[in-house]
């Protein structure tokens, strides 16, 4: 360490962003610090609920009425199961629910953060996501374009591992791809029916960092179809921080990580105009350090990274680091949440599937790229549908099945009915100033001053939902299954854990947070990579995005270290 | 009995059919699962001795002893007294034993005895009222019958409170707890299942005739 700094770089956050800031500094030979808040995790040892039997399994996997809505609080929808023991309580983490419009905020509690529960899919994102604020006014240009990113995404994608077909669809660009998984029998039926029938839509295989191939290099096996990656998985079969950046990071022997630390505020010098040290508390013995460092990144979330910002409060900084902008902790986005439609497939009882494939079918967007296909169309960006086909198994059968007895026994082992294909609609959000989080009264039980949300979908987002219903039943109707039926859910933001924005990334100081690189304008040593560097939402999942920018920023900040700038 | 499923032969075998390296984490893995938790003991069991005795009798009704082993062989009878002691809400707690004595008295006023000491055949009829949502009337003994006589006798009812809820709930939380615990018992699974704990592989479109039967989830 050049000037007496205890690490080269801090790492905040140990999550999908956070495990590739590690990995990239480490491997250039810096010493690095990634700090975590949750409970400490080791890949494989800590996957304890892995190989326990059905029977064995704490009230066979049932979880106890009202008890998770105790524990995980607004959360505790998305929470349960498998996944339990990598998130966090709502009494560890809580945040300010007394407000009109809230927000769910899902947050993890282990060192993986979201990268262990997480859904898995990846995607890029297009130009036609990038250059979206410019076209139509909303938000602020984004200072990079697809030729930016690109090399990044080949980066992260070829060492993750993501599994997917090529398509050559120009508004999904595709990903340096292992071998992809198969369709089921009834999804290939549906996708034969919409893109006969449909011009311009797809369905293809849902791409996700599900490894069909081992990279016995990271010490990975290839999937093996279990589907029971929530709870982590020894094989190592797809991206989570634990399994694969982290260890990465650990194997040149620079890394220190530490668990059970949270970071309340970054010190700030005005003067030097960099940050110089974070603020730590233990969360075992509740006792606080400061840690120097010559750079720090952000990497705790959206949320969590902003509310470090914020609470970066000193004479310099009275609305926290990045507060003279005015967009710090604005512009939150969520992916919606909640739209479904469903048809059943007909002619397909009597197939069934053997393994329990780990991702589904994606519908990529299909409206406002080409004008002459949006006759009517009355909002601005896009959508996507996931989501996927299953027969019925047994406890379907068994639900369905009157009575009792010898024939109830027998008709549980019968053919289900055909099978059902499930659209779930993923809308872009458009950055609105007013949604936004900002510091509350209370503070957490380490003194840290929690965050509230004033966050809600506008006429957009609900004008796209209304067209993802219509059209999602227009296409199954037409692709001949029966019985389509929508609904729609509760479209409240967080539900869809794709939260973006707050620290916005952007060339003017004046209303964005970050550089292009990822710098906080006021702090050039002080990046922030992970979701709230967003500047709009696209509709497609974000995580992808975060890994290649983070590496980006991360490459970037080396070559400004080694040449002393930084 | 059956001989029990040993998860290390099943892992080892599909580690070998899959060609997997001996010093693979898949390999790691076998090693790793044999140390795990069995399932949590009952804490203090809510029924008394005859409650007890319904339910091993009435799961064992809802699935028997075919060619396969029924509920009892399968430990459902233990499975539901956890599920209704430590897992249910106070209200469920309440209405499944509402209805054990729902069900018990409707035997006395269809039958002239308790549900033990019924015979097994008017025992599935008292199941199949209950099903049907006729008890508490007088069954006619057929199967799910009511008789003409519509004769509930208040004075009895009282017995089990002032506001009992209907029979066919209670039918459904036993019928949903006697599948779910025997679905997911060791003997449930080996004998109408097929456990396939690490495919290996994914084919989206088998044939249900080959296997005959569903996969656990």
């Amino acid at each position: 360490m050049a000037n007496g700094e205890d690490f080269d770089v801090i790492v905040v956050g140990s999550g999908a962003s956070g495990g590739w800031a590690a990995k990239e500094f480490c491997e250039a030979g810096f010493k690095v610090l990634v700090l975590e808040r949750g409970k400490p995790t080791t890949h494989k040892e800590s996957y304890t609920e892995e190989f326990v039997e059905p029977w064995d399994r704490t009230f066979r996997d049932q979880a106890k009425p009202g008890e998770n809505e105790k524990t995980y609080g607004p959360a505790a929808r998305h929470i349960g199961g498998r996944n339990k023991k990598f998130m966090s309580t709502f009494e560890e983490a809580p945040y300010d629910v007394n407000t009109k419009n809230p927000f769910i905020w899902i947050r993890p509690g282990a060192v993986g953060g979201k990268s262990i529960v997480w859904g898995r899919q990846v995607y890029r994102w297009s130009d036609l996501d990038f250059e979206a604020n410019k076209r139509d006014g909303n938000g602020i240009d984004w200072p990079i374009r697809y030729k930016d990113i690109a090399p990044w995404y080949s980066h992260v994608e070829k060492y993750i591992g993501v599994q997917g077909s090529y398509e050559n669809l120009p508004q999904l660009p595709d990903s340096e791809f292992q071998p992809a998984m198969e369709l089921n029998y009834a999804e290939k039926i549906v996708k034969k029916g919409i893109e006969s029938n449909f011009e311009g839509r797809n369905l293809i295989i849902g791409r996700s960092a599900n490894m069909t191939e081992a990279k016995p290099d990271q010490d990975r096996e290839a999937c093996n179809y279990r589907n029971q990656c929530v709870g982590g998985c020894s094989f190592g079969a797809y991206y989570s921080s634990v399994g694969v950046t982290l260890p990465a990071a650990d194997r040149t022997g620079n890394l220190t990580l530490k668990a059970n630390s949270v970071v309340s505020s970054l010190e700030y010098d005005a003067k030097g105009k960099k940050v110089t040290g974070v603020r730590v508390i233990n969360t075992e013995t509740k006792k606080s350090e400061t840690i120097w460092s010559r750079v720090v990144f952000l990497c705790a979330s959206t949320i969590g990274s902003t509310q470090v910002l914020m609470n970066s409060i000193s004479e310099a900084t009275p609305n926290g680091l990045g507060g003279s902008s005015g967009a710090l902790g604005r512009y939150l986005m969520d992916h919606t949440w909640g739209t479904r439609i469903q048809g059943v497939v007909p002619d397909t009882k009597h197939k069934i599937e053997r393994g329990r494939r780990p991702t589904g079918i994606y519908v990529p967007r299909y409206r406002n790229i080409n004008a002459k296909d949006d006759a009517g169309v009355d909002f601005i960006r896009g959508y996507n549908y996931q989501g996927g086909a299953a027969p019925e198994g047994w406890a379907q059968r068994a639900a369905s099945t009157p009575g009792f007895g010898a024939s109830f026994k027998d008709g549980v082992n019968t053919p289900g009915k055909d099978w059902v294909f499930t659209l779930y609609g993923f809308a872009e959000c458009l950055p609105y100033e007013d949604n936004k989080m900002e510091l509350s009264t209370k503070l957490d039980q380490y003194g840290i001053a929690q965050v509230k949300f004033d966050v809600e979908f506008k006429a957009n987002e609900f004008k796209i939902a209304k067209d993802m219903i219509s059209e999602g039943e227009n296409m199954l109707n037409t692709a001949g299954l029966r019985d389509v039926k929508s609904t729609m859910g509760e479209m409240r933001p967080g539900l869809g854990i794709h939260e973006m924005g707050t620290a916005r990334m952007g060339n003017d100081p004046s209303n964005s947070v970050v550089n292009k690189w990822n710098q906080v304008h006021e702090a050039p040593n002080v990046f922030v990579t992970d979701g709230a560097c967003m500047t709009s939402s696209s509709c497609v999942n974000p995580t992808l995005t975060f890994m290649a920018i983070t590496a980006r920023a991360a490459n970037y900040a080396a070559e400004q270290m080694k040449s002393g700038v930084l | 009995m059956n001989k029990k499923l040993n998860r290390r032969d099943i892992l080892q075998g599909t580690a070998v059919a899959l060609g997997i390296r001996a010093a693979s984490p898949l390999f790691m893995a076998i090693t790793a699962f044999s140390s795990q938790a069995k399932a949590q003991e009952l804490t203090k069991s809510v029924f008394n001795t005859s409650e007890r005795a319904m339910v091993s009798i009435l799961a064992e009704l809802i699935i028997p002893q075919t060619d396969t082993p029924g509920a009892g062989a399968a430990g459902v009878p233990d499975f539901i007294d956890l599920m209704v002691s430590d897992w249910y809400a106070e209200e469920d707690k309440l209405n499944f034993i509402n209805g054990l004595r729902n069900l018990n008295h409707h035997c006395i006023i269809s039958f002239g005895s308790g549900f033990l000491d019924c015979s097994d055949e008017q025992q599935i009829i008292s199941l199949e009222d209950l099903e049907q949502n006729v008890a508490g009337t007088i069954s006619d003994g057929k199967l799910g019958g009511e008789s003409d006589r519509i004769a509930t006798l208040p004075a009895d009812f009282a017995l089990w409170g002032e506001d009992p809820l209907e029979g066919k709930d209670f039918f459904n939380q036993i019928k949903s707890l006697t599948i779910l615990g025997y679905y997911t018992s060791e003997v449930g699974i080996e004998n109408e299942l097929i456990y396939d704990p690490i495919p290996g592989s994914y084919d989206g479109s088998a044939d249900f005739q080959e296997t005959g039967k569903h996969y656990t989830s």
